[in-house]
């Protein structure tokens, strides 16, 4: 192939490399694969929300048949902690169990039913607690602590100017108060992995997961064993959402002190009842807001107070809180703004990482204050936010100034002309006078990869061999797990090299193969490894210039021959980090993130009168990406996106009494089907950052976060009264009805 | 546990007869209870290849559809067009692959209070037979999950008389989503008009009682008075008071209450004579 003529996949449709055997059923997850002489794990979960652990008694489920293991807390080699940030939670409860499904104890057994058994042979006392079940009742912590350290397990602030001269220069102010529900990430297999140990004392575990070197340094934790001993391998991960980020650490742990005792391998499966009840959800955010603007619409001051429920345990709030409060107050340009972001403790099932990782409940804040302020001031929605949002030289609400690859206002502006031509279609085809229509838009802002609180793991690595006949072996840290990654990537490293993508050879995840890249969130999966390949090329480009000078316009086939003949070394690693970020943590000033993603979505709904249900017609959803590498991925993951905020916006009722969860499979826990996804029209604005490969930005978790914003919108549109809870429930549709003085009794 | 797939209702009845054998028919509600929250029954008795519970034959002005005839099987059959209320009802029933299997026998024995085809079927006054004996739908649920059904006892087909030709029938099902969910409200109503007024209502309602009700009181307001919104909205309020719905996962029962009440009134409006 010839230099000059370029193959240029970078930015051509590309159908995912993995397409085949998912469509076809080849491909085998978890729950396909079993080893020789693999035993089966079981944990002991609480019954109770929080209790003292007053006695665990192990022996009559050791004498069970078929049972070889059954461990309690003492008899963890390692540490009896997990957790990425904040060491406040146990592999297996001590002294205390904090919310109903916490596992105590744990079996390994020939059969899954002898586990069972034996699980439910464990004898235990607890003597109950008084709970905190929501954020109603977190004040009343002090009588009975969840924690010692106290009811807040995570703060984060935010300052820029001074909001109480901003609101003194404005010439209106808004408030709301606002609610937003947990929400279930539903990946298609549930939890799983198996545990083997290896022949030289250490360990290899496969597992459904998202982040390979959390699982390896958690195994090493609860082990004792030395992390190059524990070897991960990804099996394939049929969608995550957060769900699969830190949550397999607990299970791939047990697991593996389970293998470790046995010296047998040990699978641990959850069944879907048991993961829907026992893992983590989404936040749910209480928040508070003012917004104050200038008569013409400019923005002057912004306050947002967002609470969000942690549940037992800390784990992944920190990085949620992070974003919630960096993004609290939206992508605006607003001279004072005061976000206060807090995480507390419950006795709930740990809420953790999830798609967005609290900018959608942040986006549903910011954005329906700017609807209010709109309506306040009989202002076009669009209007306002084109007024407000920001642009290339303005400065982000941590006062970061943004120099390059600001799309915010062409995601605004195409997805308001698109929703403005396009919504009258279907209106046809509903009775007169029972449904009302309404058009809703959401802007968002959305900082890419782990920011300033992260960025001491914001690096990744990629191995490139150039083979002899010209084709590529690529080894990345980052995983596949539904969001067409490992198709990029592989598009990335041929354009890298000028060769076709069918030429690039992804290798499995593997700790034992892959560079550790840290973990595969924050939708950092294109960037950082797509810099770290072009890392990689460029070293490969420079051991191959002399030759490419000797040979002149040959082949790179021809060209990576002759290298090979020379022994030119043909291995090259690439490395690449987020550059140093000058951020203020404490006051929440400064550089945030290194680059920022931009989107607008908006939403056409119609709701019926009678029922006040609320039917999606359409989404047009546009997203600055900086690029589009393969703009068929963009698209689906655009669908994706649309589709689960649409279900948290309306469907997904998450039902709870007390500590217990009472939704728990599909048949109560209402994803939408194809027939509540409505069309969705996916628009690309590529505005390019220099430090993005091919001026690349995040997209995973942008996709998600404005979507129930706009539907939200556009129901307070149609109904004439402001939507303040997600999920919009049909009661609170009937409320707003009246309100708006659209009630159907009169029908 | 003991499977047997007996090809004649003798048989079916004697492994029935066995103390906790249950039958089996498409199976989509039973085996997904089975083995999650509910125990292995020590015998489970598949009715499928029984031959008289198969068919839908039309005669003497009556529809009978045999009890393990597949519910997507009703829909294509050219019977179905007299029924428009049942076949909103099946079209509305979870989704393609479970009504490529479940039954319409499946669905009344499992008594569930929220069947979607129990509304339309009482409107229509149909009747389940067995091997002894004729059991108006309407009275073959007892409780939530419970049948009048003896031991042995199996329900060998549903007869549904043709409505009068003027009849107008609608079913309404109101659930969280568009498919494969469980009805909050579900709800059939036919109605016939002579000469200006109501001669005939029946009104049944789903979702909002232990077992799915007929409006009887609802009815009568109707019957007899010509169709006016008035007369539409004091049936309708005699409707919604006639149920006892709970509170459970999907709604409350007040939401309930008022959708049976507005629901009703905005079908029922439907049918108010041109003046």
């Amino acid at each position: 192939m010839n230099r000059k003529s370029k193959p240029q996949t970078v930015g051509r449709r590309h159908i995912r490399e993995d397409a085949e055997a998912k469509l076809k059923g080849r491909l085998r997850f978890l729950p396909d694969l079993r080893l020789d002489d693999m035993l089966h794990a079981a944990q002991l979960s609480s019954p109770l929300p929080h209790a003292r652990i007053l006695s665990l008694d192990l022996e009559a489920a050791r004498a069970l048949p078929g049972v070889v293991a059954v461990l309690g807390p003492e008899d963890i080699p390692g540490e009896n902690r997990i957790g990425v940030i904040i060491d406040d939670q146990p592999l297996l409860a001590q002294g205390k169990v904090r919310y109903v499904g916490e596992p105590m104890a744990m079996v390994a057994a020939e059969s899954a039913e002898a586990a069972r058994a034996a699980v439910a042979a464990i004898g235990f006392e607890l003597e109950e607690l008084p709970a905190i079940f929501d954020l109603d009742q977190v004040e009343a912590q002090a009588n009975e602590p969840i924690h010692e350290e106290g009811p807040i397990a995570v703060h984060q602030k935010l300052r820029k100017g001074s909001v109480e001269r901003g609101f003194a220069d404005a010439d209106v102010v808004v408030e709301a108060e606002l609610v937003t529900g947990l929400q279930e990430h539903y990946y298609l297999e549930p939890q799983g992995c198996i545990a083997t140990p290896g022949e030289s004392g250490g360990l290899v575990i496969h597992g459904s997961l998202q982040c390979p070197f959390y699982v390896q340094r958690d195994v090493s934790r609860a082990t004792g064993l030395p992390q190059s001993r524990v070897r991960v391998i990804q099996t394939p991960t049929g969608g995550a959402f957060g769900g699969k980020e830190d949550i397999p650490s607990e299970f791939c742990a047990r697991a593996a002190v389970l293998a470790l005792a046995t010296g047998r391998p040990v699978r641990l499966l959850l069944s879907r009842d048991e993961d829907f009840l026992s893992t983590s959800k989404r936040h749910p955010f209480r928040i508070r807001g003012r917004l104050g603007a200038t008569k013409d619409g400019r923005f002057t001051a912004m306050e947002v107070y967002q609470d969000a429920e942690a549940g037992a345990y800390a784990t992944l709030s920190p990085p949620v809180i992070y974003r919630a409060c960096i993004q609290g107050a939206g992508p605006y340009d607003i001279p004072n703004v005061k976000v206060e972001t807090r995480a507390w403790y419950t006795n709930q099932v740990p809420n953790g990482a999830f798609r967005g990782f609290g900018s959608p409940q942040a986006c549903f804040g910011h954005e329906r204050l700017v609807d209010l302020m709109a309506a306040e001031l009989g202002m076009d929605p669009v209007e306002i936010r084109r007024i407000n949002l920001l642009r290339e030289g303005g400065e982000t609400c941590t006062g970061h100034k943004l120099d390059e690859s600001v799309g915010a206002l062409e995601t605004l502006e195409r997805a308001a002309e698109a929703s403005a031509k396009g919504a009258a279609e279907e209106e046809a085809h509903f009775e007169d006078g029972r449904w009302l229509f309404g058009t809703g838009h959401a802007a968002m802002i959305y900082g890419n990869c782990l920011g300033k609180a992260g960025w001491h793991m914001d690096g990744a690595g990629a191995y490139l061999q150039l083979h002899a006949d010209g084709s590529v072996s690529c080894a990345t840290g980052l995983t596949e797990f539904g969001q067409g990654a490992r198709t990029v990537v592989q598009q990335m490293a041929a354009e890298a090299l000028g060769i076709e993508p069918d030429q690039v050879s992804l290798m499995p995840v593997d700790t034992a193969l892959v560079p550790d890249s840290g973990p595969t969130v924050a939708s950092r999966n294109v960037v950082m490894s797509g810099n770290a390949i072009l890392n990689a090329a460029a070293k490969l480009h420079e051991r191959l210039a002399p030759l490419r000078e000797e040979l002149g316009d040959v082949s790179f086939r021809k060209l990576a021959g002759a290298a090979y003949k020379r022994n030119v070394n043909l291995a090259a690693e690439g490395w690449w980090h987020v550059p140093e970020l000058d951020f203020d943590l404490k006051k929440g000033r400064g550089e945030a993130y290194f680059a920022y993603s931009f989107a607008t979505q908006s939403a056409r709904v119609a709701v019926d009168r009678i029922t006040g249900n609320v039917r999606v017609l359409k989404v047009w959803a546009a997203h600055d990406v900086g690029c589009a590498v393969n703009p068929a991925g963009v698209e689906a993951q655009v669908e994706g996106g649309v589709a689960q905020g649409l279900g948290w916006a309306l469907t997904e009722r998450f039902a709870r009494e007390g500590g217990n969860i009472l939704a728990r499979n599909l048949s109560t826990y209402h994803l939408p089907t194809a027939i509540e996804v409505p069309e969705i029209e996916t628009i690309i604005v590529e505005e390019p950052h220099s430090q993005g490969p091919f001026g690349a930005k995040s997209l995973g978790e942008p996709v998600i976060i404005p979507t129930a914003a706009a539907i939200a919108a556009a129901v307070s549109e149609a109904v004439g009264a402001q939507v303040s809870e997600i999920p919009i429930r049909p009661e609170h549709v009937l409320e707003l009805l009246e309100r708006g003085g659209h009630d159907s009794n009169a029908l | 546990m003991n499977y047997s797939r007996p090809k004649t209702l003798g048989e079916a009845a004697r492994a029935l007869a066995v103390s906790g054998a249950i039958g089996l028919a498409g199976g989509t509600d039973l085996l997904v209870h089975l083995g999650r929250d509910e125990a292995w029954p020590p015998g489970l008795v598949d009715l499928k290849e029984i031959p008289e519970l198969h068919g839908i034959r039309s005669q003497d002005g009556i529809i009978r559809i045999g009890a393990a005839t597949p519910l997507s099987q009703i829909l294509e059959s050219p019977a179905i067009e007299d029924f428009p209320a049942l076949g909103q009802a099946l079209r509305s029933f979870a989704g393609r692959a479970i009504r490529n299997r479940a039954t319409l026998g499946g669905n009344l024995a499992n008594a569930s209070p929220a069947a979607d085809t129990l509304p339309p079927l009482m409107i229509h006054e149909a009747v389940c037979l067995t091997q002894h004996r004729r059991i108006a739908v309407a009275d073959l649920a007892v409780a939530p999950g419970e049948t009048m059904l003896r031991p042995g006892e199996i329900i060998v087909s549903v007869e549904i008389p043709l409505p009068p030709k003027d009849a107008q029938s609608f079913f309404v099902k109101l659930a969280p989503r568009e498919a494969m969910a469980i009805a909050v409200v579900n709800l059939a109503g036919l109605i016939v008009q002579s000469d200006g007024e109501v001669v005939l209502a029946r009104i049944a309602l789903g979702s909002v009682a232990p077992t799915v009700i007929r409006a009887k009181e609802a009815e009568e307001i109707l019957e007899g008075h010509t169709l006016t919104k008035d007369a539409i909205s004091q049936a309708s309020l005699a409707a919604a008071e006639a149920a006892s719905p709970i509170d459970d996962i999907r709604a409350t029962a007040d939401y309930r209450r008022r959708m049976i009440a507005r629901l009703l009134n905005w079908e029922l409006g439907r049918y108010i004579p041109n003046t």
